[in-house]
């Protein structure tokens, strides 16, 4: 057999290695970089054609999604938080920062950059290239929105923009899905590498600024005409009149859809899922096991779920008005009110959906930007009288408010005092955002600087997208721990067991519990039956209405009568005026508890909500009892 | 060359000497509506001065006010092709010379 000679072998051996050495190491994870608002998602949705999550950095609340590219495989991409220049102002640009650098723990530094800047605006946007270029890494630098570029009359010179900057620079259209034949080249290394030569390093905005202006000018950018649309819109939805009325009728409208179409779907889930429970009853013969399933988890997991629809349809409304760019108006109209509580804009939305439920309210905070405001924003959301608040409401006005009308008619007692109720939960959301401002959470000094972007037809891609991980966090998040809750309340509903029975409630550990906290409760007026109705109140507020109806219903007294008799004669009128502002004031419910835990990534911050909230709940219902009491 | 900043009260010195030009150097805020101007000085705290700068808010930038909230506060300004809406008390530490680019 002819065998080639081992100096061949050697030749060959010597000759693989110095291509491999000349080659690009081979790319395993890059990252998507580049400022708000540049098309930054919809390119990155179409790269990694939905095979994406969602997931969160160690330690912080910022998010961030990771993706497996579509066409060249065995590469993740990362989509970093937008980042507007070197400086790293708020805790999404530390991070995307941190990442980029290799500084963030638990992740490893990526091997390249996908630069992607907004060709309309690429004179403002090129100081940050100046920036990303300086990390050193393979880079390539998207020149995005090039339809529209072209379509208002601008134009840049891609050829010379790539030799000023020294990395390949490609001009495409995410939306269009052009020119994105240059980022596959880039990652699979077919495309000419030229030696990365490193811009001058620039110390300072000014600096960076007048570099992009020389590298703009190098490369001839013709910026664009401003849009047509944006300016008459703009006319419209910032208009001093037009502008607030339109805001406040879209809001109207807004919180119509969610809790009307939302309450319609949470009725059809709940109906569905007591159906199925109903059953399954049969199936389950021992007693234990089938009260255990169907009454404690069964129902807890009910309990969550019916949240889904109001949460979904909200996310959606905001989806609509953060895509198409009106939000940044919604922001800029309510901005000057919510300064005089130490808000800002931003945290308009948030606090007026806390009106429906404070789950999605809280969830929807992600956009207030700055994390002290946002935390500020959490911790005042669950004051905002919510639709669960409301059977509680109704029960107790109906009980001991008589129907008289006031104002020759135009409205009556009931109706004021509910709308007292609402008052009573909006004045301390104020007061209460107020006092953080002096105490726990300093005034920011971020300055409030908003972007508004151009009017823009949202993608129902991606609207779906976030809609559908939205709803995979919630259930997982908020259902683990609203599950474990409700087997606990379980047990304490139905244990210690009696020569192998299960107790009844007036003999479980929970009512023990309401007797033991009795002591506690007599000052504001309430006995321990309403004691466990307010111990059970704590999973979710209507859940009281549900708990008073078992213990009344079990007791021989008030068996035959309604709910509201037997409450008039167990609470006196003072006690239940308490009762009701103790509702208006406490935090009693565990999914906002969970949902809190979740955004704040910390345990301190829903417990500090929690205490603070039940403190003044308490100090508020003892006033008015004593109060009342005195002069009743 | 010098006047009280209305925000810190802090003397803000001119860095040119021509004292007819002086007039025409307000604070950002300043600019009514539709008016124009380049930005001279900025006289901000840190967090502040990092975060407009990034923006594109400095020395020799053309700014102009394009519209404001229905409350008059903040105000939005084009610079460099964006829209940017700027509180009053942060755009008070930004001096501008009115005029065309």
């Amino acid at each position: 057999m002819d065998r080639p000679s081992i100096s061949v072998e050697v030749e060959q051996a010597k000759q693989e290695e110095r291509e491999r050495l000349l080659a690009p190491p081979r790319i395993h994870a890059v990252a998507l970089v580049g400022p708000p608002n540049c098309g930054k998602s919809t390119l990155f949705n179409r790269l990694t054609n939905l095979r994406q999550k969602i997931a969160n950095y160690p330690g912080v609340t910022v998010e961030y999604r990771i993706g497996k590219l579509s066409k060249a495989n065995g590469i993740s991409l990362i989509d970093l938080p937008g980042i507007r220049g070197a400086a790293a102002g708020s805790e999404d640009e530390q991070v995307a920062w941190g990442v980029l650098r290799g500084e963030l723990p638990g992740l490893s530094k990526p091997d390249a950059i996908l630069l992607i800047l907004d060709g309309t605006n690429l004179r403002a946007q090129l100081p940050l290239a100046s920036a990303v270029l300086a990390l050193g890494l393979r880079t390539v630098v998207l020149v995005n929105m090039a339809d529209t570029l072209l379509a208002r009359g601008g134009s840049v010179d891609i050829q010379a923009l790539q030799e000023s900057l020294g990395v390949p620079v490609a001009l495409i259209s995410a939306t269009k899905g052009t020119g994105l034949e240059a980022i596959e080249r880039f990652l699979t290394g077919t495309s000419p590498v030229e030696p990365p030569s490193l811009p001058p390093i620039l110390q300072g905005a000014a600096q960076r600024h007048s570099w992009a202006k020389a590298i703009a000018a190098r490369a001839k950018y013709r910026v664009p005409k401003e849009s047509l649309w944006t300016k008459r819109l703009d006319s419209f939805f910032l208009h001093p009149l037009f502008g607030p009325l339109f805001l406040l009728i879209s809001t109207v409208l807004v919180f119509q859809g969610v809790f009307v179409v939302g309450q319609f779907l949470s009725n059809a889930i709940d109906a569905g899922l007591r159906f199925a429970g109903e059953a399954i009853r049969p199936e389950i013969t021992n007693p234990i096991l089938q009260s255990l399933v169907l009454d404690g988890l069964w129902k807890g997991m009910g309990s969550v779920l019916v949240f889904l629809p109001p949460i979904l349809m909200l996310f959606l409304s905001m989806g609509l008005m953060e895509d198409s760019g009106y939000l940044a108006r919604a922001a800029v109209i309510s901005d000057r009110t919510m300064a005089k509580i130490g808000l800002n804009g931003k945290s308009f939305i948030p606090l007026l959906a806390g009106y429906g439920c404070a789950v999605p309210a809280i969830m929807a905070t992600r956009i207030v930007g700055s994390r002290r405001d946002r935390l500020a924003t959490i911790f005042v959301i669950p004051f905002m009288t919510c639709s669960a608040r409301l059977p509680v409401y109704t029960l107790l006005i109906a009980a001991f408010i008589p129907a008289r009308p006031l104002l020759g008619g135009l409205v009556g007692l009931r109706a004021c005092v509910l709308l007292s109720l609402y008052a009573l939960g909006f004045f301390a959301a104020v007061t209460t955002a107020k006092l953080l401002n002096s105490t726990i959470l300093e005034r920011s000094k971020i300055p409030f600087v908003l972007e508004l972007p151009e009017y823009r037809l949202p993608s129902a891609k991606s609207l779906a997208m976030l809609l559908f991980e939205r709803a995979r966090i919630f259930l997982t998040q908020v259902g683990t721990v609203v599950l474990g809750v409700s087997f606990v309340i379980w047990l304490l509903t139905h244990l210690p067991l009696h020569a192998g029975r299960m107790s009844g409630l007036d003999e479980s550990f929970l009512a023990r519990a309401g007797q033991w906290i009795e002591p506690v409760l007599r000052p504001l007026g309430f006995n321990w039956k309403i004691g466990v109705g307010l111990l059970s109140s704590f999973v979710a507020r209507e859940v009281m209405v549900g708990t008073l109806g078992t213990i009344y219903g079990a007791d021989p007294v008030s068996h035959s009568t309604g709910l509201a008799t037997a409450l008039q004669r167990d609470l006196s009128f003072p006690g239940a005026m308490a009762l009701l502002a103790f509702f208006a004031l406490a935090m009693q419910c565990t999914s906002t508890f969970a949902t809190v835990k979740r955004e704040t990534n910390s345990w301190k911050w829903p417990a500090l909500q929690f205490v603070y909230m039940g403190g003044l709940a308490y100090a508020v219902a003892w006033v008015i009892n004593q109060c009342l009491s005195n002069w009743f | 060359m010098s006047y009280k900043s209305p925000k810190t009260g802090a003397q803000v010195y001119e860095a040119d000497g021509n004292g007819s030009s002086r007039q025409a150097v307000c604070p950002l805020c300043d600019l009514g509506l539709g008016e124009s101007g380049i930005i001279t000085k900025l006289s901000l705290q840190m967090p502040s001065a990092e975060l407009l700068e990034n923006l594109g808010f400095v020395q020799g930038a053309y700014v102009t006010a394009e519209r404001s909230a229905p409350q008059g506060d903040p105000k939005i300004y084009r610079l460099d092709g964006r829209l940017i809406a700027v509180r009053r008390q942060d755009a008070l530490g930004i001096l501008v010379v009115r005029g065309k680019e």
